[in-house]
């Protein structure tokens, strides 16, 4: 799993790659918890080259995206396809993130 | 058949989660239909790719329930082990299960000696909002069987039906 982050104006993109499990998501827990210690509130999650989530991995997002919306900001999520979408879809939180097509 | 055998740690979880990928490759549903392989491109090109859906998304389904089985075993079934060397093992069982020419099984066996755990129990989504608990949703969503046989040793045992009559209808126009 490989992650970047950037900031541009008041948006956040975080780019997520590869495989985000239980092994490696422990490894995108500081920038994710940066992202809440800052306050930011716009937050946007590109899984476009996410090629294997598992629970854990879905646990990791979905505890960002509780925190950001706890203080009024939004996780927005794109390019979700393959394994990762029919994750989302069968926990159906393609409902709950905001900018997935079929939502 | 094909077997693998790992220390029960979640490091070993990726070339468990490959080889079974690859396996369900070679034993799930054909890509294609040897017995049309004379005929033009064209001909075939609409069933081969119902077909190539179709074995996609057996594999994607298999590779993510066996991940979540996996981690299970990993995380929750060794948890306390500290010494590594004391860490048991989990062996990986996958075989073919053939019904007829049009459709199959694929069966994965998972034997371990850690703490027992049951998949068994039925689970629910927890919430609207789920940050845990989701792993057994996720392998009794995505298999049509589970057994599981408690021991030491313990064997949990996935099973996943194909049929070509689905990627055939899907093919029709």
């Amino acid at each position: 799993m490989g992650h970047t982050r950037s900031d541009n104006g008041e948006e956040t993109l975080v780019s997520i790659d590869g495989t985000l499990d239980a092994l490696t998501a422990p490894e995108l827990r500081p920038t994710l918890d940066a992202i809440v210690a800052e306050g930011r509130k716009n937050v946007m999650l590109d899984l476009s080259s996410l090629r294997l989530i598992d629970s854990s991995g879905v646990g990791a997002l979905v505890s960002l995206l509780k925190r950001v919306r706890a203080y009024g900001g939004e996780v927005r999520i794109s390019g979700l396809r393959d394994q990762p979408l029919a994750i989302f879809k069968l926990l159906q939180l393609n409902r709950v993130f905001p900018g997935q097509p079929g939502a | 058949m094909i077997t693998l055998s790992v220390p029960g740690s979640l490091e070993y979880r990726d070339v468990a989660v490959r080889v079974v990928g690859a396996a369900c490759k070679l034993f799930g549903p054909p890509k294609r239909d040897d017995r049309r392989a004379s005929e033009p491109v064209a001909a075939v090109a609409p069933e081969e790719k119902a077909r190539g859906e179709l074995a996609d998304a057996f594999v994607m389904a298999v590779v993510s329930a066996f991940s979540e089985a996996f981690n299970n075993l990993a995380l929750h079934g060794y948890r306390g082990v500290t010494d590594k060397s004391a860490l048991g093992r989990i062996d990986i069982k996958v075989y073919a299960q053939p019904i007829d020419d049009e459709s199959g099984a694929v069966v994965i066996e998972v034997t371990d000696t850690g703490h027992a755990f049951d998949p068994a129990q039925y689970l629910e989504l927890p919430d609207e909002l789920p940050e845990r608990g989701m792993g057994l949703f996720i392998i009794r969503s995505f298999m049509d069987e589970i057994r599981y046989e408690k021991g030491p040793p313990h064997t949990l045992t996935l099973v996943k039906r194909w049929s070509l009559a689905s990627s055939t209808a899907a093919a029709s126009p």
